[in-house]
């Protein structure tokens, strides 16, 4: 599930910016209006075929001098929604080969 | 009695405003031009050779040719982050996977400055550079 996971931030244009296979962690930002950082886990579940993938995501907006940036996490469900529909297709394409 | 109008007409512009932000925040994350199996047929080949390594080590010689910067790459996974200045801010990730019989999965994406890359001509230019990288022909997926 963690390329599905990685497949559904390339097909977001999210830049991967940290990624630990073995313990199921990916972080990735875009850049736009500020700046969006992702962050996936996946483990799995003990004794079943099954996954569960958790996200966080935050807006990062600079301050030109200031020494920290100012950042919110983002609390918006449809947000979520959206991002884990993009993950089920993700894991659909994958498993295609496309 | 107008002070109370006044602070509840100030509680509805912050809770709207509020619910722009993060109208607008979800529409910068989940906005892409192409559906997600469109946007894999222009960014993703795959190469006839079961060598991960090999094919990694031609990920990181084509950006190379193309002016990138590596910022990350992780063979274990099987990812690279690159980084191009001058002519805009390019900022590109290329995975790679194992596909069906010997052949080997590429998938590039990238933003340049603020946008995603939508055209298919900048993916064109890395796999013509990865092909001669690796001496193999980039089949497109199906």
């Amino acid at each position: 599930m963690i390329r599905a996971a990685l497949g559904a931030l390339q097909d977001l244009g999210f830049q991967i910016e940290e990624s630990q296979a073995a313990v199921g962690l990916l972080v990735g930002s875009k850049i736009g209006n500020g700046r969006i950082r992702a962050q996936v886990s996946v483990r799995g579940l003990p004794g079943q075929n099954a996954s569960v993938i958790r996200a966080t995501f935050q807006h990062i907006v600079p301050r030109p001098g200031a020494m920290l940036a100012v950042g919110e996490v983002l609390e918006d469900p449809e947000l979520y929604q959206g991002f884990f529909e993009r993950v089920a297709q993700s894991a659909f394409l994958t498993a295609h080969d496309i | 009695m107008a002070a109370g109008r006044c602070l509840r007409f100030a509680a509805v512009a912050v809770l709207s405003l509020l619910a722009a932000c993060q109208t607008d925040s979800r529409q910068q994350v989940l906005a892409t031009t192409h559906s997600q199996a469109a946007q894999r047929a222009i960014s993703t080949r795959a190469f006839d050779t079961d060598d991960r390594r090999a094919v990694f080590q031609g990920i990181l010689a084509a950006l190379q040719d193309l002016g990138f910067v590596v910022d990350r790459a992780d063979p274990i996974l099987g990812t690279v982050s690159a980084t191009r200045f001058g002519n805009g801010l390019v900022r590109f990730t290329v995975t790679l996977r194992p596909g069906q019989g010997k052949q080997t999965i590429v998938r590039a994406s990238g933003q340049l400055n603020q946008n995603e890359l939508s055209d298919p001509a900048p993916f064109q230019r890395f796999f013509e550079a990865l092909s001669q990288a690796l001496f193999l022909q980039a089949n497109a997926i199906d």
